[in-house]
């Protein structure tokens, strides 16, 4: 299958997402702006639930609202319902990927990011080779995700299980957005 | 800052990181103006900075502790929380056993116990012991709860069900019981754990009627039934008016709290809606004379249309209808004759349970 990219928003938000509530495990959505032939960018990531994962009804809501989908992102080992909701994505998008965040491996000075990704073969989800997964400038993400984390701007983050409890957040969150959007501007041009 | 530090133990809140910010501060320089709170303060931000893998912070504490009560269980229980943070189970479960063997009833050293297994991962063993503890004690509200989570983790949702039902005979008021209950009907899926989930979503809107969660749940449990095609067209259409009512309360919702996220669902509902709050109906009509046929028919499908909005929102409607006609248009007598063998029997035949307040009928010939 084609190349995958993870642009910078997308990981820092995930980052964000998973130290936000360290003690349970999350999910979210990858999104993409447009699929262009063989490579997927994964240009955003949609902070879904913290909670009761593995039940229906919020998930299939938050997939209704969610438009352009391309992935899945989990913390923890692929659970089957994991499986079960990348699969639903499969069917409307054929390269979909499922993104595991090793939460143990997560530290500041890491070097290689603690991303597992897995995508769809033959109806089974293997493993994709590390070789095809591209992060642009990873140094510089990965500064900005440790640098919002210490200043508290994950804070800011909120899900969709937060929006849920009050609907008055944002959970597309713009601020979030802008705040990441101007720290990266100087190191490239680009998101 | 004692009592912030207060009304997070009374609320049993789970933020680590203030109550380590708070309870350092508190501890280190004030330490002697706490009398005997001291005690249970230094408990709170020992777990807290074990929460926050703070164990430097933890030590101290739990060292004043053991100082002051060298023999107390509930010390040690907090040493043997200590061995787990530091991910020592063996040690911890020790521990744990030499209390239960000085005090086998002590329960919170059992629920620790079970706590090690679900951090080890063993969630068979965990919802084995736990409902060996259960058997024991019937009311543990938190351990039912617990093990309706274990449940739903391993997917057996039958199980996760009857444990939220235990908890929701105890509780009957409230309302995230009820909604949590729901949520698993829902995804066990079937027709009648479909009519159940919505059932118990409107419970929980009963009981509460800003859960959003419920109003979503209801919203979906209602449509999912209306488009199932094995049901009879009684409950199809009973499905579509809830299905209705909640799309109308959820963009209701939306618009009072003002948030600008989300798009709208069922945003055809929101104009006939917004007309129907305010109560007001303005229907303007221009029928030039030689097109007389074709709007009148028009006309009579925009009422109709107008009618079937009103009958899905189900709540009462009040009509002030002033009806324009404009120039050119009808002859007068027409136009009367019209309006009162047609217009006014069609609205009043079709309105749910509503009034028709006044009609002005302004003629500019």
């Amino acid at each position: 299958m084609g190349e995958v990219e993870l642009s910078c928003r997308a990981y820092v938000k995930m980052y964000l997402h998973s130290c936000l509530f360290p003690r349970c495990s999350i999910n979210g959505l990858l999104l993409s702006s447009s699929s262009a032939g063989g490579a997927v960018c994964v240009t955003d990531c949609v902070p879904l639930l913290h909670s009761h994962l593995p039940l229906a009804p919020i998930t299939q809501l938050a997939l209704t609202q969610v438009w352009s989908l391309v992935g899945l992102v989990s913390v923890c080992s692929p659970t089957p319902c994991a499986l079960k909701i990348a699969d639903k994505i499969a069917e409307q998008f054929e390269s979909a990927v499922l993104l595991m965040l090793d939460g143990s491996k997560m530290s500041p000075d890491d070097r290689v990011p603690p991303i597992v990704m897995y995508e769809r073969r033959d109806s089974k989800w293997v493993l994709k080779d590390k070789h095809t997964i591209m992060l642009r400038q990873w140094e510089e993400t990965q500064a900005i995700a440790s640098q919002m984390l210490e200043s508290g701007d994950h804070a800011l983050l909120v899900d969709f299980d937060g929006h849920l409890d009050d609907i008055t957040k944002d959970w597309t969150n713009q601020t979030l957005n802008t705040k990441i959007a101007e720290l990266s501007s100087p190191a490239n041009g680009n998101i | 800052m004692r009592d912030k530090l207060r009304k997070w133990r009374e609320d049993n809140c789970r933020n680590s990181e203030q109550i380590v910010d708070v309870g350092e501060e508190l501890i280190s320089e004030h330490a002697s103006k706490l009398g005997d709170d001291i005690w249970i303060i230094y408990e709170q931000v020992m777990i807290a900075a074990l929460d926050c893998s703070r164990d430097d912070l933890a030590l101290t504490c739990l060292q004043e502790l053991r100082k002051q009560f060298p023999d107390s269980h509930r010390v040690k229980r907090l040493t043997g929380m200590r061995l787990e943070a530091l991910e020592r189970y063996d040690e911890a479960n020790k521990h744990y056993d030499a209390i239960l063997q000085e005090d086998p009833t002590n329960t919170a050293a059992r629920k620790r116990k079970i706590s090690i297994l679900r951090a080890q991962g063993k969630s068979t063993e965990a919802i084995r012991e736990l409902n060996e503890y259960l058997e024991q004690f019937v009311g543990d509200q938190e351990a039912w709860h617990e093990l309706s989570e274990l449940y739903i983790n391993e997917h057996d949702y039958g199980k996760a069900a009857f444990c939220l039902e235990e908890l929701m005979m105890t509780n009957p008021h409230n309302h995230l019981y009820c909604e949590q209950y729901a949520e698993v009907k829902y995804t066990q899926g079937g027709m009648e754990n479909l009519e159940l989930a919505r059932k118990y979503f409107a419970q929980a809107l009963r009981l509460n009627n800003r859960n959003m969660r419920a109003l979503f749940g209801l919203y979906m449990s209602a449509s999912h039934i209306a488009a199932s095609p094995k049901v009879s067209a009684k409950v199809k259409k009973d499905n579509i008016k809830y299905a209705a009512w909640a799309a109308a309360q959820i963009n209701r919702a939306y618009k009072v709290r003002g948030s600008r996220s989300t798009r709208t669902m069922h945003s055809s509902y929101s104009a006939a809606l917004s007309a129907t709050e305010s109560r007001v109906f303005h229907m303007t009509l221009q029928s030039p004379t030689h097109q007389l046929k074709k709007k009148k028919n028009g006309f009579i499908c925009c009422i109709l249309t107008f009618i079937r909005y009103l009958r899905t929102s189900s709540h009462s409607v009040n009509l002030f209808i002033c009806i324009k006609l404009e120039r050119n248009s009808l002859p007068e007598s027409a136009s009367l004759a019209f309006i009162c063998k047609v217009v006014i029997p069609t609205l009043v035949a079709f309105t749910p349970s509503g009034h028709i307040y006044s009609f002005c009928i302004k003629l500019r010939l």
